[in-house]
């Protein structure tokens, strides 16, 4: 059964060989993944160390039930359930610069997916000199401003979805409106750039 | 004076200035910099002080905030 049949054969031939990257398994990550799956998406990697908490479930995609287990496998099961046909090659690690160019090789696009800023730079720094196309997402939390989540083209290789403003902090919490348009937005051009759409 | 085109605006710089002295002048204490420079993307842990600005270079940055 396949999980997207409103499909071209051209546009599944690509969206079942395509390979993508996610890098970290929270708001943004699991949402990217629920959405690239549903697309048609078959192949990824990702890399995610955390457990489901309580405090995730206001805006990623996981049950109460799953608290405790580790992001890696909840997410393979939850994902799972949309698709049967899935290859998941999902790492319970922390990425670092020295394992990201190894763990994302193969694939075609990478999603940046972090909940930290330092993080985030890190992951577009070691794969600077790769040739792979990063989606990044920056500004996010908060609710409302809708229209200032934007997708910045940076160069034809690096694409950074969110308003760059808006950090979270005390006063600001990430919540799962606007981290899911920033989410959206990441699958959304992974899947243009897979079938050559206009961004 | 020469100028780069700072996120398409001219910005003059001091012939010869480089790319860490001209970010800490203009950008002082802003962390998480994506920078692209000509096309290049760097980031604050590239050796920055040994890019020497020129003429008509283009440069954009992008500031990474936590959440996601």
């Amino acid at each position: 059964m396949e999980v997207n049949p409103y499909l071209t054969s051209a546009q599944k031939s690509i969206l079942e060989q395509a390979k993508i990257g996610v890098a970290g398994l929270g708001g943004l990550g699991s949402n990217v993944l629920c959405h690239l799956v549903r697309a048609g998406i078959r192949r990824f990697a990702a890399a995610d160390f955390d457990v489901v908490s309580a405090s995730n479930l206001n805006r990623q995609f996981f049950f109460a039930d799953q608290i405790g287990m580790k992001k890696t496998e909840a997410l393979a099961a939850n994902l799972r359930r949309i698709s049967r046909r899935l290859e998941l090659d999902f790492h319970d690690l922390k990425l670092t610069e020295e394992n990201i160019p190894e763990l994302f090789a193969d694939c075609d696009i990478v999603v940046e997916a972090f909940d930290k800023a330092e993080a985030k730079t890190m992951l577009i720094g070691a794969l600077a000199e790769s040739g792979i196309p990063v989606v990044a997402a920056s500004g996010l939390a908060g609710f409302g401003k809708s229209n200032d989540i934007r997708l910045h083209q940076v160069n034809p290789r690096l694409y950074i979805t969110g308003d760059l403003t808006s950090g979270i902090s005390p006063e600001l919490a990430p919540a799962s409106p606007r981290v899911g348009i920033a989410a959206a937005m990441e699958a959304n051009t992974v899947i243009a750039l897979l079938l050559g759409e206009e961004l | 004076m020469p100028k780069v085109i700072l996120n398409g605006k001219e910005t003059e710089f001091a012939e010869g200035e480089n790319l860490q002295s001209f970010l800490r002048s203009r950008k002082p204490g802003v962390k998480n910099l994506i920078i692209e420079w000509n096309g290049k993307i760097l980031t604050e842990k590239d050796p920055l002080e040994t890019f020497t600005l020129k003429d008509g270079d283009t440069l954009n940055l992008f500031s990474m905030v936590g959440g996601g």
